[in-house]
């Protein structure tokens, strides 16, 4: 029963993060002001420089700012840190566990024990990687939450991302909903058919036709959407809505400043 | 297997973007001259197919929950061209909604999952069935099953290349040498995410096969 219910509860875990998105996209806070393409370029700039610089106290900086951020923009600041330290710098924090001994990284002993001793070069390198992909996400997550699905496509059509990915990418995000519909109610009609759970080997055997099932739905259901949308007047050309809008001021001097910032820091630390 | 940002240095992540740039471009032509028009919806179902494949959560001994499995399926059915498209959206779906992988290793995650894993599970696919010269049920589960087991574990390889190259060119991302990445990430997709892999795309294909032959005649 564990497996299918953990199933659930991802199901259940997307469409809650859906519906924050939606929630903390429409306040009325500094990032949700900005235009979503100087938004894009904003946060790119951040990320490219978490990635690339060599010091800790660009990363801690680059920190900061994304939870100053976060703040003027109204996000709780528990859901916001959750939503960033509780998954990939949790995962990387047992992942860079081992480096930190001796036999990974050699160097000079901070402790010894058992002809093993943990070197201060391997936590350095330890702490260097957590700290670069907390930065990293911060931004990623400060985006997320603050920009609407379809503005966001519309920015990549401003960038020249290749329309069929960019109408592929917006049509799936809408049929996700619809088939995690269908595929929570075969989880659960299956569920609610168990009377003494389902085991392992038992999770195993009905997973697949589950899948196979899903796979024969999708491929019936994209004949009928290519129908309908064909009744609909359906061209090729799709029109983004902002793909010639000015980027208004705010936006403009949004950017500015965080390119100054980023070259600041570069520059000073 | 999803490579968050941070891991890979600027010149891995630059290098990867610059090799997944033309087999996008070709991915996005093929589509338009093989598929036309209905290709569209067809593509974007199987994105959100994939994405909700990579949901499930498999049981397997250890406790770990093993995702993963779309690529070669899709691969398998409509051609690894289709399944480059389909997988790629998923994954940007999953960088750009969850920030599950990162918006700098998009790159390489799609080097790995969108592109490694449907060519190796798709071309494993074709030599076995050559090989066992039938294509009756058996024979196709058993292909599509040994060819997903072989393609995670070739993109797993991928991903550990990427990060174990780090030490000796960019200091300060993944601390972790080849020596020691390919066997971790190997131990890992070989024992519990291949496994189920094999089993699923086997299991799924027989399905298939069963209630909808038209379907697996398609490539």
């Amino acid at each position: 029963m564990k497996f299918i219910s953990k199933t659930l509860a991802e199901i259940t875990s997307f469409i809650s993060a859906s519906i924050y998105t939606e929630k903390y996209a429409s306040l009325n806070g500094l990032m949700q002001k900005i235009d979503a393409r100087a938004k894009l370029v904003i946060v790119l700039a951040f990320i490219f420089l978490a990635v690339y610089t060599s010091s800790i106290w660009v990363l801690a900086f680059l920190f900061t700012i994304a939870i100053i951020l976060s703040i003027s923009s109204r996000i709780s600041i528990r859901h916001y840190m959750s939503r960033v330290l509780l998954f990939i710098p949790l995962f990387t924090s047992i992942v860079a566990i081992p480096s930190i001994f001796s036999f990974i990284t050699p160097g000079e002993g901070i402790i010894s024990f058992f002809g093993v001793s943990i070197t201060y070069e391997g936590v350095r390198a330890a702490l260097f990687l957590i700290a670069r992909v907390t930065a990293a996400v911060s931004f990623s997550i400060l985006l997320i939450t603050t920009t609407r699905w379809n503005e966001l496509m519309n920015a990549m059509l401003f960038f020249k991302i290749p329309k069929i990915f960019v109408m592929i990418a917006e049509m799936s995000y809408r049929y996700i909903f619809l088939l995690l519909y269908s595929f929570q109610n075969m989880m659960l009609s299956a569920k609610s058919r168990a009377v003494s759970g389902i085991g392992a080997t038992k999770a195993w055997k009905i997973y697949a036709p589950i899948m196979g099932a899903m796979f024969i739905k999708t491929h019936e259901m994209h004949e009928k959407v290519y129908l309908s949308m064909l009744s609909r007047g359906y061209g090729v050309e799709i029109k983004g809505n902002s793909r010639k809008m000015r980027i208004d001021i705010g936006s403009t001097a949004a950017i500015a400043a965080a390119f100054l910032t980023v070259i600041a820091v570069y520059m000073i630390l | 297997m999803h490579i968050p940002d941070g891991y890979l240095g600027p010149i891995t992540c630059v290098v990867m973007f610059i090799i997944m740039l033309p087999v996008w471009w070709y991915a996005a032509k093929w589509a338009k001259e093989r598929l036309s028009s209905r290709a569209i919806p067809m593509l974007a179902m199987l994105s959100s197919f994939s994405f909700v494949v990579m949901m499930f959560n498999w049981p397997v001994p250890d406790g770990t929950t093993a995702h993963m499995v779309g690529g070669t399926l899709i691969a398998i059915i409509l051609g690894p061209w289709a399944a480059v498209i389909g997988v790629s959206v998923a994954l940007m779906i999953q960088a750009f909604f969850f920030g599950d992988g990162g918006i700098t290793a998009f790159g390489a995650n799609a080097f790995n999952m969108a592109f490694v894993l449907p060519f190796a599970g798709y071309l494993m696919y074709r030599a076995l069935l050559k090989f066992f010269n039938s294509d009756d049920v058996r024979a196709r589960a058993i292909a599509a099953g040994v060819a997903a087991y072989i393609a995670i574990n070739v993109a797993a390889l991928a991903a550990a290349i990427e990060f174990g190259v780090q030490p000796y060119i960019a200091k300060g991302y993944c601390p972790y040498g080849i020596e020691v990445a390919v066997p971790a990430m190997l131990f890992a997709h070989l024992t519990t995410a291949g496994p189920v892999a094999a089993v699923v795309t086997a299991g799924v294909v027989a399905y298939i096969y069963k209630y909808r032959p038209d379907l697996m005649e398609v490539k």
